[in-house]
């Protein structure tokens, strides 16, 4: 993840990032540990949050595109067997700008390989940092 | 990608951390943040 190379800037910005993933917290638990990530990591299992946000969901047809299947074909081709996926292979993730419970920003994904650059969410946190500042000061 | 401005509130979301297990209150913590929510396990 890009943003974990960012984290200068981000502590500059007294800001922290927070992943969610809807898996079980175990299988969540090693994706953390192989990402070395240095902030929380969450379970959100019942997808409350995903819903609270209205991610959306992908169509068929985006997620199992032609390369997809194709990397599906050359693992059976290796004799190597890929796991069947277990979750929701529709769900779509985001990003979303938060301060004390209050989402001040929301960029949904509309595709599979569709991601919000770090630059631009880096320029929403110091957004939203400059306006609760202001509204601090007022 | 869309963009979206939110009045969104995350009252009553609590998450469970995957590390430690403790609960966190996403209607209040934290001061600033960016949640990235990812897709299914890869």
């Amino acid at each position: 993840m890009q943003v974990r190379e960012r984290a200068g800037e981000l502590s500059a910005l007294d800001a922290t990032v927070v992943a969610v993933g809807f898996s079980p917290p175990e299988a969540l638990a090693e994706l953390a540990d192989q990402l070395d990530w240095p902030w929380p990591f969450l379970s959100d299992t019942e997808r409350v949050l995903y819903q609270r946000l209205e991610l959306p969901s992908a169509e068929r047809g985006q997620v199992w595109t032609p390369e997809t299947k194709a990397i599906y074909r050359r693992a059976a081709a290796e004799g190597k067997r890929p796991q069947r996926p277990v979750e929701d292979t529709g769900q779509l993730g985001g990003d979303a700008v938060i301060a004390r419970g209050d989402v001040s920003r929301v960029f949904r994904t509309r595709s599979p390989d569709d991601r919000t650059g770090v630059t631009e969410l880096l320029a929403a946190l110091a957004e939203e940092r400059a306006r609760s500042s202001s509204t601090h000061e007022a | 990608m869309a963009s979206a401005v939110s009045g969104l509130r995350l009252d009553g979301i609590v998450l469970t951390d995957v590390r430690d297990g403790t609960d966190v209150d996403l209607g209040r913590w934290p001061p600033l943040g960016l949640l990235t929510l990812l897709r299914h396990r890869y």
